[in-house]
């Protein structure tokens, strides 16, 4: 396992302050990408929350899934969570430390009042007196926002910087950018006004049960139900939208995203709309699955074609908060599907979010190396190695491909429709609910990109 | 020096530290790597090394590492954090020879190790570092944990036994460490713990430290407030509330401390108590703004505990009462609670609004307005009353909100190519729940094996080459039912994995490895099915199945079915006797224009298929429920397995007329089952199969389970998970729903797990959307149930108020209301109050009227009973709406 180690430089620490002039939330900033490049506290915001208490409420949801687990609860991990500023908004992200609960908050405009937004990505320092004094943060009080140092703090800085060491973990790295990913194909399957929003999400279990719901929405109302009807929105690990119940007290409304049902548990996002914000958790298909694991992104990955145009449509992305697919394809003079599959590229690099409220990506690039992890793909990796080994043999003019793996062999066909199939236990248990194995990775890459994605 | 090796390999504590006084720092540095050495050696098995030769190789190499951090490493290897080696005397009188910069850089070191790292009594030795070092305390969190730990349990058994307080007072630790105790996750555990009395009490400790100036107070409330806010477990928040309990802060330190009270009102529900205890305190000393009084209402009244929002509406109505200046702040606060779920809560804060709204004056009024939309309907009269105007709410027509009939999707052809099969194939063998994968895959072995055998064996080969069909064999006798995942019997078959004469002596049922000791009336089904097609694969098999199903509930379309026999006619096949039955007992029936088509088949099997079409098919018949339960179970008045044959004599249907169905088909569908039927929860996976092999007769399948959802509601005195899982599949199946289908949906709403409970929600609204509920039926069978002593109530009453709650009111006072006579005559029954609540609100939104005797009499009794207010709620709304 390559374990690589996150580390955060801070100009001080965050801090939410009374001053006489009024209260005062300042994050601190560290190692953040930007137009202008690489910069080391980039400040991107300074201005007022037009909602106060339900931003300190959100911010300390977003908090509290860096610092999460789910899954195993007792190994501990957190990073800080990571800030875009798209030039209208203000996105804060974060990503549990069992890789299965994604959570963005997005302040909108109407939820920032004066001040510039900058365009870029950082990482914003949470600490324990923040969290305290956000929960603090109580009453109708304008409260100011500085997202990064002003130049006076830069100038005036003593040299003492606050410094966090955090491992890294490969997987973390990869299920967060694989996230956006597979929140690009949900759809709006559902929204409820508050008071049901309010009864529903206290309805869910609070232990951890590892169990599957799904939830239906019936009228103005949410009914569970046992299993994937038509309509139904999963609902794995319910116990993890704990987040939620912080802010639930100043929702407007709650919406559910999700990809179609289908037999087996799904990805969702659930979304609560608060004043001038929305807060998104996307939640993986089974507490015990991260969504590094999901490898929606490998048939991407595996098409050389896909990463030439990553690399060319990369250079047109400025912080835009809605990509607009039509756009870039004009741009970059490719078609809007090449453009799409760059565009998974890119998400695994970590460059690309997805907003399933604007049902569209934004730029944003997450301030680790995200390229990296991906190249690790273990299934990847594998499907590599069988091709180097020369373990594919292609049938000449039939769907078939044959595997050798060791003393055995596996069959991949290819469907009328390009989808592969496989012979393999993984196939066989997940019918590709969990990307290609890596039979099927390895017969794609032998193929090449003339009959890929 | 070659003394230190030798010793060191006796295991001779004595020798060791004598040769180590004897060595030079460069003699020290030479003897290292024989250590090292030894240790390697020693290390894939140190639990077997002698526990001497341990010690004496602990203290060894951590005398003879120069650099304090390979000592450290040294020292905390796992194979020495064995209980008791880090206690040895010899190893602290070693150590203590050493430079004072080595020892504090080696207690450092081990003091920041990560919680997994350290042993059961490691900090002993570390606190004796650094007190005779003279370093700085140590920080890190695990040594302030296990300082906490030592100084709670007193873990070391070399100190004389002293009380916590004792230990405390002169502890130098002390000042450095209590304040982070509060920042260490997880210490609260340990505040909490301990003895009673004050000494050994964390809580009471702090507090005098507090007063000896150890520690500074306000310091301590600071943090203590601190950490509450933060949060965390219960069971660590507890400890810290204790502690800020004992500190009691007086009003002047409260009242610097009001915006984190205000905040700790969304804490744990006993940190939230607290807290609206002292702002209670703060207001009624004139310490409280109305903006923060308000503030405070707004966080409490958005909880669900009750006794916390009670004392709130009690706090802001003696608050108005005293300053009736506060009346339109009050009023509007109160208004919080108008959308609280408990409706006794509603009707309190419409009583605090009342006594206050005519000080308020008519500016609030519109504000009140809007929030009374959240009303419960029964208290919109008197909302109207107050505010002068009705909630827009109650004039909204009432609309019955139930799920889309669910539509049958029809099967994908069948599979093309022999890699299709060996793909399906093993995703069954995964466990692919799937019933049309099943169908496919069954066809599809049949199908490829006609065509070309050797291709299919081929093909199969990847998936053939793990399960072995021997292994599942051996299971299958043992205990299990049939299930979909033996078509590895007839894979293995068609691979010429199984020897010719066993598939072949197979079809002798007693002969058969499918046919375990315990196989259920499905199970057998399914084995006929298997053992038919694995023998046909082998000797001739035929171009495809007749029993494939047409859409996913496994009905079979009897035309599709005609012209696949007539397709067997013209092939001079003759059709497998299990295969027919099968098909016969999936086809739709009445179809006329099928009938009229199978008149032109010639076969044997084709003037049977003709028959079956023109009769008919199986004739419908209701399931029999007896009259009463059995005497025995109502003698003893309780209810053992060995009595659910009396209890549930729920007669199968009579038998069908002269049928041509094969033993195990009409098994299925005939009047009793043969014997005792075992179908225990955890089979319930195949319980999609068993609806589908009976598409058309799902009151058939629901008298065979009866068995399974009785001991899923508790029936039988232990409690099952999963089987209401298949009720869904019921209530989507065909056929007429009668007394056996009603009988086991009433059993899945009183199950005791969540999920299950959700299923048969599902599985009511389904049957209502498809108008095949009858809901006298169920609600009179669900009060015989509940007065049976079969069911429990207060879960059905959480199972029904789920389903009212999607917008079904009108489907479940269709239950409820004849339901309620049974559950009420004599003694009502338990959670009485619950149920006619409920059956109160869906009578109160579908308009329901007409008095029910039984409620009418139960509301006349006197008393203020939960149950005679509910009951008189409901008499109010079916005598005149109110």
């Amino acid at each position: 396992m390559t374990q690589a180690v996150q580390t955060y430089a801070y100009l001080r620490s965050s801090a939410l302050t009374e001053q006489p002039s009024g209260r005062a939330l300042a994050l601190a900033t560290s190692g953040g990408c930007t137009p202008a490049g690489a910069v080391a506290n980039p400040r991107f915001f300074s201005g007022f929350l037009t909602a106060p208490e339900p931003a300190a409420a959100a911010l300390l949801a977003v908090a509290d899934v860096a610092a999460a687990r789910y899954h195993q609860p007792l190994l501990r991990a957190s990073l800080d969570p990571v800030v875009t500023a798209g030039g209208d908004r203000l996105r804060f992200e974060s990503f549990s430390g069992c890789c299965g609960v994604h959570a963005r908050l997005d302040v909108l405009a109407d939820g920032l009042d004066g001040g510039e937004i900058g365009h870029g990505t950082t990482n914003v320092d949470v600490n324990n007196p923040l969290r305290e004094a956000l929960g603090r943060a109580g009453g109708a009080d304008p409260l100011h926002l500085a997202v990064g140092p002003d130049a006076l703090e830069v100038t005036t800085f003593d040299g003492t910087l606050v410094e966090k060491k955090v491992p890294l973990p490969d997987r973390w790295l990869r299920g967060f950018a694989e996230t956006q990913v597979l929140a690009a194909g949900f759809d709006l399957r559902a929204e409820v006004p508050a008071a049901e929003a309010v009864r529903f999400l206290r309805s869910l279990p609070r232990g951890a049960g590892r169990s599957v719901q799904w939830v239906v929405p019936a009228g103005r109302t949410l009914r569970p139900a046992a299993r994937p009807v038509p309509g139904a929105v999963c609902l794995p690990g319910p116990e993890r939208l704990v987040a939620l119940q912080r802010v639930l007290r100043h929702a407007l409304a709650l919406r559910l995203y999700g990809p179609p049902a289908g037999r087996q548990p799904t990805a969702s996002a659930w979304e609560i709309v608060l004043p001038g914000m929305r807060l998104t958790l996307t939640l993986s298909p089974d507490v015990a699955r991260g969504f590094s694991g999901e490898g929606g992104v490998l048939t991407a990955l595996a098409s050389p074609a896909a990463a030439a145009d990553a690399e060319l449509v990369s250079v047109l992305l400025a912080w835009e908060p809605r990509i607009e697919v039509a756009e870039l394809a004009a741009q970059s003079g490719l078609t809007p599907e090449r453009v799409r599959a760059a565009l998974t590229v890119l998400g695994t690099a970590g460059q690309i979010g997805y907003d399933t409220a604007e049902a569209a990506h934004f730029h944003r690039q997450l301030p680790y190396d995200a390229g990296r992890a991906e190249a690790h793909n273990p299934r990847l990796r594998a499907a590599r190695a069988l091709l180097a080994a020369g373990a594919v043999r292609l049938d000449p003019d039939g769907p078939l491909a044959t595997v050798t793996v060791d003393d055995h062999v596996q069959r991949v066909r290819r469907a009328p429709d390009g989808s592969l199939s496989c012979t393999c236990l993984w196939w066989a248990k997940y019918r590709g609910g969990r990307g290609p194995c890596k039979h099927a990775l390895a017969v794609r890459l032998a193929t090449g990109p003339e009959v890929g994605a | 020096m070659t003394g230190l090796p030798a010793a060191v390999r006796r295991g001779d504590v004595p020798a060791t530290v004598a040769a180590l006084a004897a060595l030079t720092a460069e003699q020290r540095r030479v003897a290292l790597p024989d250590l090292v050495a030894l240790r390697r050696e020693q290390r894939p098995e140190w639990w077997a090394v002698p526990g001497d030769v341990r010690v004496a190789l602990m203290i060894a190499g951590a005398a003879c590492h120069s650099a304090p951090s390979a000592a450290a490493g040294w020292l905390g290897g796992q194979d020495f954090r064995a209980v008791g080696l880090w206690e040895r005397p010899e190893l602290r009188a070693v150590l203590d020879t050493r430079p004072v910069e080595w020892r504090s850089a080696v207690a450092d070191r081990l003091a920041r190790r990560p919680a997994r790292s350290w042993g059961w009594n490691d900090y002993p030795l570390l606190e004796h570092l650094v007190l005779t070092t003279g370093m700085p305390v140590p920080e890190a969190d695990q040594f302030v944990t296990e300082w906490m730990r030592h100084r709670t349990w007193q873990l070391d058994p070399s100190a004389p036994t002293r009380s916590l307080w004792e230990q405390l007072v002169g502890d130098p630790f002390v000042p450095v460490l209590v304040p982070r105790l509060f920042e260490v996750p997880e210490t609260g555990a340990l505040l909490a713990t301990g003895m009673t009395d004050v000494d050994n009490r964390w809580a009471g400790c702090l507090v005098r430290l507090a007063e000896r100036g150890t520690v500074a107070r306000p310091e301590l409330i600071d943090r203590c407030l601190a950490r509450l806010l933060r949060g965390g477990r219960p069971n660590d928040q507890r400890g810290f509330l204790a502690v800020l309990r004992a500190l009691a802060p007086t009003l002047e330190e409260n009242a610097r401390h009001v915006r984190s009270h205000l905040a700790l009102l969304d804490g744990l529900s006993t940190v939230a108590a607290h807290a609206q205890a002292v702002l209670v305190e703060l207001d009624t000393a004139g310490l409280l703004g109305p903006d923060l009084l308000a503030e405070a209402a707004g966080r409490v009244l958005f909880r669900t505990e009750k006794k916390l929002v009670r004392a709130q509406l009690g706090w802001l109505d003696r608050s108005a009462r005293r300053e009736p200046d506060r009346a339109g702040t009050v009023v509007l606060a109160t208004a919080g609670a108008f959308g609280h779920p408990d409706r006794a809560v509603q009707e309190s804060a419409l009583r605090v609004v009342a006594r206050h709204l005519a000080a308020a004056g008519p500016a609030v009024l519109p504000d009140l307005r809007a929030a009374a939309e959240l009303l419960d309907p029964a208290h919109h009269a008197r909302a109207a009353e107050l505010l002068g105007v009705r909630p827009a709410a109650a004039d909204e027509p009432y609309r019955e909100l139930l799920p889309p009939v669910p539509v049958p999707r029809p099967l994908p052809g069948p599979l093309a190519t022999p890699a299709e099969v060996a793909e399906e194939l093993a995703a069954l063998l995964q466990g692919d729940p799937d019933p049309a994968a099943f169908e496919r895959t069954l066809d599809g072995l049949v199908r490829h094996a006609h065509l070309d055998r050797a291709a299919l064996t081929e093909a199969l080969e990847p998936v053939l080459r793990g399960p072995s069909w021997d292994a599942r064999h051996w299971d299958a006798r043992r205990w299990a039912d049939c299930t979909p995942a033996d078509l590895l019997y007839v894979a293995a078959a068609a691979a010429d994995r199984l020897p010719a004469d066993q598939a072949w002596s197979a079809r002798v049922p007693s002969r058969s490895p499918l046919r375990g000791q315990r196989l259920t009336v499905f199970g057998a089904q399914l084995a006929a099915r298997l053992e038919e097609a694995a023998w046909q694969v082998r000797a001739t098999p035929p171009p495809y199945l007749l029993a494939v199903p047409t859409d996913t509930t496994g009905a079979l379309a009897a035309g599709t079915l005609v012209e696949r026999l007539a397709g067997y006619e013209a092939a001079g096949r003759i059709p497998g006797a299990a295969d027919l039955g099968q098909a016969l007992l999936r086809a739709v029936l009445p179809d006329q224009a099928a009938a009229e088509a199978a008149a032109a088949l010639t076969s044997p099997a084709g003037r049977r298929l003709a028959a079956w079409l023109r009769e008919g098919g199986l004739p419908h018949q209701d399931a029999v429920l007896p009259v009463e339960p059995a005497d025995t179970a109502r003698r003893l008045g309780r209810l053992r397995w060995w009595h659910w044959e009396d209890r549930r004599a729920l007669r199968p249907p009579g038998p069908p007329p002269a049928h041509p169905l094969p033993a195990d088909a009409a098994r299925l569908v005939a009047a009793e089952p043969a014997g005792r039927c075992p179908v225990e929860g955890f089979w319930f996976t195949s319980a999609a199969h068993w609806t589908a092999m009976l598409p058309g007769h799902r009151e058939q399948v629901a008298v065979r389970l009866r068995w399974a959802f009785a001991a899923a509601a508790g029936a039988g005195g232990y409690e099952d998970r999963g089987a209401p899982q298949a009720l869904p599949l019921l209530a989507e199946s065909g056929g007429p729903a009668g007394p056996a289908v009603h009988l086991v949906l009433g059993y899945g709403l009183g199950t005791r797990f969540p999920e299950d409970r959700a299923a048969a929600v599902d599985a009511l609204l389904v049957l209502a959307a498809r108008g095949d509920l009858d809901g006298a039926l169920l609600g009179t069978g669900l009060a015989r149930l509940a007065r049976a002593g079969e069911l429990k109530t207060n879960r059905l009453a959480a199972a029904l108020r789920s389903a009212a709650d999607t917008g079904a009111h009108g489907t479940v006072w269709s239950v409820l209301a004849p339901a309620l006579p049974g559950l009420l005559d004599g003694k009502p029954v338990h959670a009485a109050a619950d149920l006619l609540a409920l059956a109160a609100d869906c009578a109160r939104r579908c308009a329901a009227r007409g008095p029910i005797p039984e409620v009418t009499a139960l509301a006349g009794r006197g008393g203020g009973s939960r149950l005679v207010k509910e009951a008189r709620g409901l008499a109010g709304v079916l005598s005149d709406g109110a």
